[in-house]
């Protein structure tokens, strides 16, 4: 087992409304913290994929 | 066919209305969804009304009673410190009546309708309301059960007289001069906690090995220790065998070590745990699974194996607590206006409101290492807290669980004074991924008991300045 993924409650609940697994995402806040950014840009298709 | 059995169509159904029910019904009401609520018993259910609140404004009384009392080394000398508890429990019920008129006063702001009966399912898109004398037939497109729980009765401790379950345990009119407590989890400890505070001789009578067996041995020998400061028996490892009472007494037969034993007192309380709502409601009838103990299959929506039906608090898994009931309540309600809300919480508190507190949020230090997280802990006396000592009541500790190499905080354990506040902000740590690196550079007020925060966080970075 690892660490869960380093995301805020309400940043996993806006990937969750937008059908985003978080462990595709690489975050680029402090300590690797996906924010918010990092989802949108997700979803834009520009990439962010681990 | 019974004279009115006309079906009356309804949008969103709630069963229940406690600290899940109620929530759920107004979260659901607040995302446009026309809601009615089904109660057999009282608005606010067991938390507001027999639970949570009223055994808080006891306690609360019981405290400042013994404080009353015993601050003579501060130079406070109360002469004649006199009980009125029949006006404690006018007090606690204006307390309990304030936050229940609460709730009434949100379903009306939120146009949610109350029927009063009990609700028995007919299949998954209709119920039957038994009411005092009448039944109606109701139809709904969403139900969200929330039925909570009630306290298990044992063999040859029926319910009745002087032998009382939680709810009889806190609407005594006059303080027992001696009472006993079977069962030393968390409500049996806040009950004996409160009725020493009051000035009772309690016994507590507990089946396992150690009262609390579900905290951590060390906070609980804090709590041990206030038990035999308050003069409070505690007897391990005891098997109630039967209580006998008349007018005046109960007698309560139990066997410790092979060893028979009597102890005979004004009360005998029953607190062995609290089972599930869940029978006699039809629920199997219409395909919702339940496990062995009765407790409703769900998936992270709250949604049982019948899909526009869902259940919430004491009746699903997990911890029986109000604010885990609160939760699934909202995510349920989201989920049935469309949202992709889940449960997905990764720190769960809980508070144990002995004298002191215990106060717990996230994983131990086994349960992280058996989850294979390289997982260690820091913690932090509360005896060298300035605030604790000012309050004289520097007793108990702050324990921080983090990860070695990353130092994310994991989960927290603590006992002592103010422990149920403290815990939130580390419950906000733990699902904000915080690492003690962020809790030490985060300045505390000076003087006051959440530095004890601080100070543990900089024992693990092995910076510790006030130890």
């Amino acid at each position: 087992t690892s660490l869960p993924v380093l995301a805020m409650p309400a940043v996993r609940a806006y990937a969750r409304q937008n059908s985003v697994d978080l462990t595709k995402i690489k975050g680029t806040g402090s300590h690797g913290h996906i924010v918010k950014a990092d989802i949108d840009q997700f979803l834009q298709g520009k990439g962010n994929q681990t | 066919m019974v004279v009115g059995d006309f079906a009356i169509d309804l949008d969103t159904v709630v069963v229940g209305a406690g600290p899940g029910g109620y929530v759920a019904a107004i979260r659901a009401a607040e995302k446009g969804q026309k809601v009615t609520v089904i109660e057999r018993e009282f608005i606010g259910g067991v938390c507001l009304n027999v639970g949570c609140i009223p055994s808080k404004a006891l306690i609360e009384a019981a405290h400042r009673y013994q404080r009353a009392m015993n601050s003579t080394k501060m130079g406070l000398r109360v002469t004649a410190a006199t009980l009125d508890f029949k006006q404690t429990q006018a007090w606690k019920k204006t307390v309990v009546d304030k936050l229940t008129g609460g709730v009434a006063g949100l379903f009306k702001k939120h146009k949610i309708d109350v029927i009063w009966g009990s609700a028995f399912l007919k299949n998954s898109h209709s119920l039957r309301v038994i009411k005092r004398d009448s039944a109606q037939t109701y139809t709904f497109k969403n139900l969200i059960l929330a039925t909570g729980s009630h306290p298990i009765e044992i063999p040859n401790f029926k319910f009745s007289g002087r032998v009382l379950d939680s709810t009889g345990a806190l609407d005594l009119q006059a303080v027992p001069k001696n009472l006993v407590v079977v069962g030393g989890g968390y409500i049996g400890c806040e009950l004996a906690s409160a009725y020493a505070n009051l000035g009772a001789h309690v016994s507590i009578l507990e089946g396992s090995d150690r009262i609390l067996a579900n905290y951590e041995p060390d906070l609980v020998s804090v709590i041990e220790h206030h038990f035999s400061q308050q003069k409070v028996d505690i007897y391990t490892k005891a098997m109630a065998q039967k209580a006998e009472q008349n007018d005046q007494q109960v007698t309560i037969t139990f066997k410790v070590a092979g060893e028979e034993k009597k102890i005979t007192a004004d009360y005998c309380v029953v607190c062995v745990g609290r089972k599930p709502n869940t029978y006699e409601m039809g629920l199997e009838h219409v395909g919702i699974q339940m496990d062995q103990r009765g407790l409703i299959k769900v998936d992270a929506q709250s949604r049982t194996t019948v899909p526009n039906i869902f259940a919430i608090g004491d009746i699903v898994p997990g911890p029986a607590l109000a604010h885990k009931a609160s939760y699934e309540g909202k995510i349920a309600a989201e989920a049935i206006s469309g949202s992709k809300a889940v449960i997905d919480y990764r720190a769960m508190p809980a508070v144990c409101y002995t004298d002191s507190a215990i106060a717990t949020t996230g994983l131990t230090l086994k349960e992280a290492r058996d989850r294979n997280l390289d997982a260690v802990k820091a913690q932090f006396p509360f005896a060298a807290n300035g605030r604790a000592i000012s309050m004289d009541s520097a007793t108990g500790f702050v324990r921080l669980i983090f990860e070695r190499s990353s130092r994310a905080l994991l989960g927290a354990q603590m006992v002592g004074p103010h422990v149920s506040d403290l815990i939130s902000e580390l419950t906000l740590a733990i699902e904000t991924g915080t690492t003690i690196d962020d809790l030490a550079l985060t300045i505390h007020p000076h003087p006051s008991i959440s530095e004890a925060v601080l100070d543990a966080a900089d024992v693990g970075l092995g910076l510790p300045t006030n130890i």
